[in-house]
């Protein structure tokens, strides 16, 4: 099973609705993964036990070198962003 | 009351950490839920608020010896705007009517959302609490209290939760480009006024996503380094020119900058523990609103927090901080001109909301849009929140207030019309 992490500014807003989107388009596709979130400060430690990293342009920089896949996503709620960009990670 | 009720009533439910609870339980089960998720969830939410409170006593101790040096040496008052320092402090006082407004304001942004043709969900937890809370202080230092505040307080929240988003939507649609995302944060006022200047002043044409601007800024979007590179500096610089004699006073045994030193860093460790709290306690309380929410006004269109505007002109997060913070440091100067309080800039305020000013001010008019609009987001979040210093109550008293923008306008217009009506 696929664990997914999700990265925002604070960990409370973006993130959260990230999360519930993907959650909500694994749920409909039948994929098994587990999605959690977290602010970006948090996320060096937490990142390693992850299998994708999903977040927005501005940070991803901050996520790179860790050895984990991390892809952006621009509309945070949009069902066919996280289809197009996120699914593939996940089969 | 008494008996058993009264132990219910007096003892549960005066306990601001139990209603937020409460909350999320009742969202939870009426999701059907398994009975593991609704117990975890219960009491994380719970646990979450509590951890709130620990990070807040942290905060004011940090807070105090900045507004004692300040006071002592230079006979002013300084704020930190800061609004989870801020609801940190109210909910000590205030946190039970908070838990409850923010409780049935949830439940009148579906009412209204339903009734009205204004079909937004307020999606961002953390905000709609801050707002609660700035409902409550401002509604008790107005000597309305009890019943009456739960009501009108919900009803207005609820009110502000469909309206703020409608406001920013003919806007909004201009940044995404679609109808369906709307945004869901109460430093609309600023993004509305970026926006309109744009739209005046401004050359849609010349968009900020033409320029290059360097990009390795991005290490201070980390909350923890920016707040305590920010307070730091903020406190270093008032111990260097309050002096030594000033500042030994509050600083004891230890040398004057390494106490100046600790107590910014201080700031930042509160702050941590606070979020790490309001993370835990919305957690389970958002989703279970959104689930819920699906349910009843299925149209409806999230309102969501600022930064998912950054993805649509990265450039203009950049220039919008920058010019906004400028704006700060002129409003500070005024203010201080003008011998009121002053509302020290501060870099995380400044950062998402001048951003987002930036975002909407280049949507309607450029670069030139983004500039001026951000450098205007800048001068009201200086001023708006000395003018609402004096209705704020108690809770005003800890050098630290609400920092965007709506927050100030609701309160200033509340509780000038609250003194009006008595």
């Amino acid at each position: 099973m696929k664990k997914v992490l999700v990265v925002c500014s604070n960990g409370l807003g973006s993130s959260l609705m990230l999360k519930s989107n993907i959650q909500k388009v694994c749920r409909e596709k039948g994929i098994d993964a587990t999605v959690e979130h977290c602010d970006l400060g948090s996320a060096p430690s937490m990142i390693q036990d992850f299998d994708l990293v999903v977040t927005s342009e501005g940070l991803a920089g901050e996520l790179q070198g860790f050895g984990v896949p991390v892809v952006t996503v621009v509309n945070f709620i949009s069902p066919t962003e996280v289809e197009e960009k996120v699914l593939k990670h996940l089969q | 009351m008494r008996g058993f009720l009264g132990f219910i009533v007096n003892d549960i439910l005066s306990q601001p950490a139990v209603i937020a609870g409460l909350m999320a339980m009742i969202g939870l089960i009426a999701l059907r839920k398994p009975l593991r998720t609704i117990i975890t969830g219960t009491l994380k939410t719970i646990v979450g608020f509590l951890i709130l409170g620990v990070g807040a006593e942290a905060i004011v101790q940090s807070l105090d010896p900045l507004g004692e040096i300040l006071n002592r040496g230079f006979g002013i008052q300084g704020l930190i705007p800061n609004n989870e320092a801020i609801v940190g402090v109210a909910v000590k006082t205030l946190g039970q009517q908070t838990a409850l407004i923010m409780s049935l304001g949830f439940l009148f942004n579906l009412l209204f959302a339903r009734i009205t043709p204004f079909k937004y969900v307020f999606l961002t937890g953390h905000h709609a609490f801050f707002m609660a809370c700035l409902l409550s202080a401002v509604l008790t230092a107005a000597d309305i209290r009890g019943t009456a505040a739960v009501l009108i307080g919900s009803v207005l929240l609820g009110l502000l939760m469909v309206g703020i988003p409608a406001l920013a939507q003919p806007f909004m649609r201009r940044v995404t480009g679609d109808d369906n995302l709307a945004i869901g944060h109460f430093g609309t006022f600023g993004y509305v006024s970026a926006a309109l200047i744009g739209k005046w002043f401004g050359n849609p044409e010349k968009s900020t996503e033409d320029l290059k601007v360097p990009q390795g800024l991005s290490f201070l979007r980390d909350t923890t380094v920016s707040t305590a590179l920010t307070m730091v500096l903020i406190y270093v610089i008032v111990a260097l020119l309050a002096g030594p004699g000033v500042t030994a006073e509050a600083a004891g045994e230890q040398h004057y900058l390494m106490f100046a030193v600790m107590q910014g860093l201080m700031f930042a460790v509160g702050l941590y523990v606070i979020l790490a709290g309001v993370r835990m306690m919305l957690a389970e309380i958002v989703p279970a609103f959104q689930g819920i929410a699906e349910k009843i006004v299925p149209d409806a269109k999230p309102a969501l927090d600022c930064p998912i505007t950054f993805n649509y002109a990265p450039t203009a997060v950049i220039v919008g901080f920058i010019t906004s913070f400028a704006g700060g440091l002129v409003g500070l100067a005024i203010l201080a001109a003008l011998g009121a309080p002053l509302i020290i800039p501060g870099l995380v305020p400044h950062f998402f909301t001048g951003a987002t000013a930036g975002v909407f001010g280049n949507a309607t008019g450029g670069r030139r849009g983004a500039v001026l609009g951000a450098f205007v987001n800048g001068l009201l979040i200086s001023f708006l929140p000395a003018m609402l210093l004096p209705v704020l109550g108690d809770i005003g008293f800890e050098n630290t207030t609400f920092g965007d923008t709506d927050f100030s306008v609701v309160g200033i217009i509340i509780g000038y019309l609250a003194q009006w009506l008595h």
